[in-house]
């Protein structure tokens, strides 16, 4: 080797052992593994937000769909995230409460599950600022999986094959809770769903009833719907925001606030996306509303005043909307529904 | 490849390497770097800190804990020459297991080093996720699940409340509001090559008073996410900054 080569070498070495150990640590060193996944991005949709540190994988999304789907996550083993997040509901409960493993019924509607790479908040309440860190949560949750975290990393790592599927996945066949919480998070990302009626409107392959071309203009209407300001038309049908939508004078869920402190979050919710709206009755943070007309009626005239509540909602007539109008916006809403997203085997319990 | 392009990629590397670092590496060639160990000691007012034992509040109150555990991050190490280095470690320090008390500090270039700086608790940027491996791992029970952020310290026992019963004792110590950032003199620590031992002590009891007086029977169940943990929040970040003290041993 010339001398120039060995100062290279020289710089290397300075290179690794000065800077290296700045950004590195035991703890937070990252282990990752496998083939990329390719998320298909739906035309129109903005750019999904992948965490650097969590980069989707063919073997972490397999991995995170069978963990999702594996009773094991229950301190019982009779649950699993997919016992409150059914296919064929969208991925959310039909019931308005979810039970968990010791019989006690939660407080929240389930949240349905697709679309999550664009998400930008978890719960309802936004208490959770990412998919990985949410996906923890109904694991230990004392009213759902109940399962300390110890006690699924036990079962895990004595596995006979989930040890090597994390190895594949991650590049360790020692379980951390930080692999399995990825692993449901890619899992969850690769459920996208844009294959609705409007969406092949949109494409120029389908065409709108009338009275669905109705309810789509009162949508747009700012003085009859006026849905899109929250529920953007931008293939995601939410801006990700919280709202108070006046539910109730007086919250007994505090909402958003029971996060921040904020007074001036309470009774804000996270505002849910329409896609598939069809599919995950019943509505509202706690489940309040059966059909969706009842919803369009409550943003039509039955919202309460309230010191938060949205000046979207505030500044309008009560009343403002005929039983028809309400009726064209359901007709529309009813469009927003992807029975592909229902029927994919690749969502499916595998 | 040819000689020519290989020297110039040689070249390139090491030109980068020195730009990339020049901040925190001027020596130039290194001495040989050298190891720090740090034994963690806690204490309530020069008592061990031990699992049980009933210890004297500094307003008078007679308490016990059976939990004491905290995150201490963003080790710093300052030089003679103002240059900071950064070890990386994220520490789980659980008194009543004496293993987690002691932490090592690897490959330490050769320095004069005078200020050691860290934080009880996350920064904003990593507290931002709950998915981070070995001290750090959830399962740890230092985390918030249903609102995304690591307990900074957590101290569970009970105490004799004004009425003389025993009484819960629950701290939760966390969120944004609760950050606490240490600068500790090093008296010329001198890495050359060498394993330096440091003691770093903790009283508990430093939570409990200066300059905010912690009443107990006034501040017993406090977890971070309710309006009356708002001052209490402040009081303790404010009262733990006088609770760590450090000690060249070898």
């Amino acid at each position: 080797m010339t001398k120039w080569g060995l100062i290279g070498c020289l710089g290397a070495v300075i290179f690794l052992n000065a800077c290296t150990k700045e950004i590195e640590s035991v703890n937070t060193a990252e282990f990752a593994s496998g083939t990329p996944y390719r998320l298909e991005v739906p035309p129109g949709f903005p750019k999904p937000v992948i965490p650097a540190n969590n980069p989707m994988t063919v073997e972490g999304v397999a991995l995170g769909r069978r963990l999702f789907y594996d009773n094991l996550l229950s301190a019982n083993n009779t649950m699993s995230c997919a016992s409150c997040h059914l296919q064929n509901n969208a991925f959310t409960d039909p019931r308005r409460f979810s039970v968990g493993i010791d019989s006690i019924a939660g407080r929240r509607n389930a949240m349905p599950l697709f679309n999550l790479a664009w998400d930008r908040h978890f719960f309802w309440d936004g208490g959770s600022t990412n998919l990985e860190s949410q996906a923890i949560d109904p694991i230990v949750n004392p009213i759902e999986l109940h399962q300390p975290l110890t006690e699924m990393l036990a079962k895990l790592n004595a596995h006979p094959e989930y040890p090597a599927l994390f190895q594949k996945a991650f590049g360790s066949s020692t379980i951390q809770t930080a692999m399995v919480a990825k692993a449901i998070a890619q899992f969850e990302r690769s459920i996208i769903s844009a294959d609705s009626k409007y969406d092949r409107y949109l494409r120029g392959e389908e065409s709108l009833t009338e009275q669905e071309q109705q309810g789509l203009q009162l949508y747009l209407d700012v003085d009859k719907g006026d849905c899109f300001h929250c529920h953007t038309m931008n293939g995601l049908f939410t801006d990700y925001e919280f709202r108070n939508t006046g539910l109730d004078s007086v919250y007994a869920d505090d909402g958003r606030a029971s996060i921040t402190l904020n007074p001036d979050d309470v009774g804000k919710f996270k505002t849910p996306s329409l896609r598939n709206i069809a599919l995950t009755a019943p509505y509202m943070h706690d489940g309040r509303f059966n059909t969706l007309m009842e919803c369009v009626e409550h943003y039509n005239s039955g919202f309460n005043n309230h010191p938060n509540l949205d000046p979207n909602i505030s500044t309008k007539e009560r009343g403002r909307m005929t039983q028809a109008e309400m009726e064209a916006i359901v007709a529309f809403l009813n469009t927003l529904t992807d029975y592909s997203l229902i029927q994919n085997p690749n969502f499916s319990a595998p | 490849m040819t000689k020519t392009i290989k020297l110039f990629l040689f070249l390139a590397f090491a030109t980068l390497s020195l730009v990339g670092c020049k901040k925190d590496e001027k020596e130039d060639p290194p001495k040989p770097s050298g190891n720090i160990e740090v034994e963690v000691i806690n204490q309530v007012d020069g008592a061990p800190a031990q699992s049980g034992v009933m210890y004297t509040h500094p307003l008078g109150t007679q308490y016990s804990f059976n939990l004491l555990k905290y995150l201490l991050t963003n080790w710093e190490l300052v030089n003679d020459k103002g240059e900071t280095y950064r070890p990386g470690n994220y520490e789980l320090i659980d008194a009543l297991n004496p293993a987690t008390c002691k932490m090592n500090f690897d490959s330490i270039p050769a320095g004069n080093y005078t200020k050691i700086r860290f934080f009880l608790g996350m920064d904003s940027l990593s507290n931002y996720t709950l998915a981070n491996y070995g001290d750090l791992d959830a399962s740890n029970g230092m985390v918030w699940t249903w609102s995304t952020g690591y307990i900074f310290l957590k101290l569970e026992g009970e105490f004799i409340n004004m009425d003389g019963e025993e009484t819960p004792l629950i701290y939760h110590f966390g969120t944004m509001r609760a950050q606490v950032r240490y600068e500790l003199p090093l008296n010329n620590l001198k890495i050359d090559g060498n394993t330096r031992k440091l003691r770093m002590y903790f009283n508990l009891n430093e939570i409990f008073r200066n300059p905010d007086s912690i009443n107990l029977n006034e501040y017993s169940n406090q977890q971070s996410f309710a309006a009356k943990d708002i001052p209490w929040l402040a009081s303790l970040s404010a009262n733990l900054l006088d609770a760590f003290t450090i000690e060249i041993a070898e």
